[in-house]
């Protein structure tokens, strides 16, 4: 995307987001369900997000959502990929975790 | 009266006619029977009468010098010669004046058993280059014009310049022998009754004859198996028990010399009885006439690449000045404890020096063996390197002195230990365990360089290691050789994960390790940068066995091992260029792997290329840069003296991301 960083965040960093976009990996039990998804972050939290229509529907098990964060509980979607059926959710939630604390300084743009 | 002639007459095969012989040697062996040395005034030979005959000796009928008729007897054949075995004889006459040929008193009668190694050696270096070797088992003489001469020229028994009469079979030994024969006699010294037979009854000499000062003496460092007369003055520092377990007798010594120059060298068989008990520790002794070989690192730690083996020919005197204050044989060869982990697994034994931080309570093992008991205690010692050990000291050396001291002591002080020759395991990652060879000296009490050292370490420590008993914190150098950015170990145990970097740097060490030692197996993530399609990927094998094939001229093909195969199977044995974000080296696959790089079996791969040369090279272009998990195995390989070290992929699967994702996640957090 353009210059401005997106970081990976789970629904306990949304918070910290408003307004900002940024990307999350959902897990989802009913894919491509009208207007709005429900999936599970990686921290087993829940967050809802708003379909762009334009965009393809997830087809996988795990999609990575990228957009702006509405609330702490919503994000409005700009685009989606399929990340396959196979995902380590607690790894990935590691590696959130470093992402936003520890090693932060890298995932960010000046 | 003496049958001239008869000897040579019988080995021939010729034993009818009864024979007059000279008894010149009488020796009781086991069982009641005499051994003797019988001279037909031409050569000799050894026998032995039987034990009916034995009385005639008890009664001193038979003795030495007399003259006999063997009426009736045998020659047998033993390994190295023939021994007349004689069942009837009847005394011909007296030789009152008859003198053995070996003349002090001291020594032992020479016994002609046919196995006995006889060493009688002529003291007198100056006059043969290299002083006499006893041959072996010498039955078959060739010494009658001395043993003549000698009964003529040594009526009486001076003795002169002979210490004894060599009994060779080689004419050109004899010639050696001058004492005899030269007009000039003898020369200089010695001495001392010589070596007599080993072999069989134990005839031990106590004594050593001296060597003369003249010799030419070489420096262990000199040595080399090219060439096998040397002579070496040496210590002995340590000679090890005498083996008898597992097949014929042998024990090993290991020798310094005055340049502090080390090597070890064994005694087999037959010198192995003869010397063990002569042999001393802490004397010094002039020995010459050996073999030099390659050391054979699993069975020599000894820190020189080659060592020494004893044959029939060495002669071992004792040297004439026993002053062993140059002959230091340590030069201490001090590793950084940071750089232990390289020495894991590795049969050399390494020296150590630190400050001790702290001293285990002395335990005990019960031994698996025997159940009895041994001691055992644990010192941490850190160094300059900044990392900490843990040594095992076993026996002896965690119960005595200086270990106690260091116990009282190393709380209140800086107390240094030094210990040599102990062994790298990886035992908690890296630690280190004494053994038998290991020397344990505490503050310096040793000469040399380590001196200096110990007052290295002594400095660092005063200005930067201590920091009051709390703030001391040294990393164990066994965590960072497990842990540390290599990751676990995987199932296999001796591997584990690495990155090219790692394998260079250990491929370009000043020292690669010895080809003996273990190939280190490394586990990491990476591509095949380049793959030239112009090599020989290939070989034909027996397609059961793997074994690589020739094509006979009636079409078959055999292996070398002779087994036969009609059809037989590519294989694949090819180079390519492995890379990772951290480097790049060259590595060999084979077979299984190589298929799965590839893409294509061996087979059809060889079919590609006859065709059509440009899709063999599109198949080459496409195996590179894709991402595999290899397991590279190195090990280092002797060419023409020069090591390299070779890798070989041991195992290709494709990147199982979540593991290395795990993997990657856990090196964070331990950073």
């Amino acid at each position: 995307m353009e210059d401005i960083a997106t970081p990976s965040i789970n629904a306990e960093l949304m918070i910290r987001y408003v307004g900002r976009r940024v990307r999350v990996v959902c897990e989802l039990d009913n894919a491509g369900d009208g207007q709005t998804v429900q999936g599970r972050t990686s921290d087993k939290g829940v967050v809802q997000i708003q379909r762009d229509p334009r965009t393809a529907p997830p087809k996988t098990k795990y999609v990575e959502f990228i957009g702006t964060v509405v609330d702490p509980q919503t994000i409005r979607e700009e685009s989606n990929t399929n990340w396959g059926d196979n995902f380590d959710m607690a790894m990935h939630n590691e590696s959130v975790h470093l992402m936003n604390s520890k090693y932060a300084w890298m995932f960010q743009q000046a | 009266m003496l049958s001239v002639g008869s000897i040579s007459k019988i080995k021939s095969g010729d034993c009818q006619e009864p024979i007059v012989l000279q008894i010149t040697s009488l020796e009781k062996a086991t069982n009641n029977k005499f051994k003797v040395t019988l001279s037909d005034g031409q050569s000799s030979n050894s026998g032995v009468l039987a034990t009916q005959l034995s009385e005639l000796v008890d009664k001193g009928d038979v003795k030495l010098g007399t003259i006999a008729r063997l009426n009736a007897y045998v020659l047998n054949k033993v390994q190295d010669g023939y021994f007349i075995m004689t069942t009837d004889l009847e005394v011909v006459a007296q030789d009152e004046n008859f003198v053995a040929p070996a003349l002090s008193a001291a020594v032992t009668a020479v016994a002609s058993t046919p196995n006995s190694n006889r060493v009688l050696k002529e003291t007198s270096i100056q006059n043969t280059p290299g002083a006499m070797v006893s041959p072996g088992p010498a039955p078959s003489p060739s010494e009658d014009p001395r043993l003549a001469k000698s009964m003529k020229t040594h009526e009486g028994g001076t003795p002169s310049s002979l210490n004894a009469v060599h009994l060779s079979p080689t004419p050109s030994i004899l010639k050696g022998f001058s004492p005899l024969s030269t007009p000039t006699g003898h020369q200089t010294p010695p001495v001392t009754p010589t070596l007599a037979a080993a072999g069989t009854p134990v005839q031990h000499v106590t004594q050593l004859a001296v060597a003369s000062e003249k010799k030419n003496i070489n420096l262990i460092q000199q040595l080399h198996p090219y060439q096998d007369s040397w002579n070496v003055k040496v210590v002995i520092s340590r000679k090890s028990p005498l083996w008898t377990n597992k097949g014929p007798p042998k024990f090993v010594v290991e020798m310094a010399d005055s340049q502090g120059g080390q090597i070890q060298g064994t005694f087999w068989r037959g010198q192995a009885e003869r010397y063990h008990e002569v042999l001393q520790e802490g004397k010094v002794y002039v020995i010459s006439k050996f073999q030099v070989k390659v050391a054979n690192k699993a069975y020599n730690s000894c820190k020189n690449e080659y060592e020494i083996h004893f044959n029939d020919k060495t002669e071992v005197l004792e040297a004439p000045d026993q002053d062993t204050s140059g002959m230091a044989a340590v030069t201490f060869d001090i590793i950084p404890i940071e750089q232990l982990p390289k020495h894991v697994g590795r049969k050399v034994p390494v020296d150590v020096m630190g400050v001790v931080v702290a001293l285990g309570p002395l335990g005990s093992v019960k031994r698996k063996s025997d159940n009895s008991d041994l001691q055992r205690r644990d010192v941490t010692l850190v160094d300059q390197s900044g990392k900490s050990v843990s040594l095992t000291l076993w026996g002896d050396l965690s119960t005595k002195e200086p270990a106690a001291t260091c116990l009282e002591e190393h709380a209140s002080r800086c107390v240094i230990m030094q210990v040599t020759n102990c062994r790298v395991t990886d035992y908690m990652g890296c630690s280190l365990s004494s053994v038998s060879k290991s020397l344990l000296t505490v503050d310096t009490q040793s000469a040399g360089s380590s001196n200096e050292a110990a007052e290295a370490l002594k400095g660092w420590w005063k200005s930067q290691g201590y920091e009051g008993s709390a703030g001391l914190s040294f990393p164990s150098v066994g965590d960072s050789a497990t842990v540390g950015g290599k990751g676990s170990g995987n199932n296999t145990g001796t591997r584990s994960f690495g990155y090219l970097s790692d394998i260079n740097a250990a491929a370009n060490a000043m020292s690669l390790p010895d080809p003996s030692a273990r190939p280190v197996s490394t586990e990491l993530t990476g591509c095949a940068s380049v793959l030239k399609s112009d090599q020989t990927f290939y070989y034909l094998a027996n397609p059961e066995t793997g074994k690589k094939v020739t094509q006979q001229h009636d079409g078959s093909y055999m292996s070398e091992d002779g087994s036969m195969c009609a059809a037989p199977q590519h294989r694949y044995v090819y180079s390519f260029k492995l890379v990772d974000f951290t480097g790049e080296t060259w590595a060999n696959i084979f077979s299984a792997e190589g298929e799965a790089m590839l893409g294509v079996s061996a087979d059809r791969l060889a079919e590609v290329k006859d065709q059509d040369a440009d899709a063999a090279a599109a198949l080459c272009k496409a195996a590179q840069w894709k991402e595999w998990s290899v397991v590279v195995s190195s090990k280092s390989r002797e060419y023409n003296g020069e090591r390299k070290m070779r890798h070989t992929v041991t195992s290709l699967k494709p990147v199982d991301y979540v593991q290395q994702c795990r993997r990657l996640l856990d090196t964070i957090n331990k950073f």
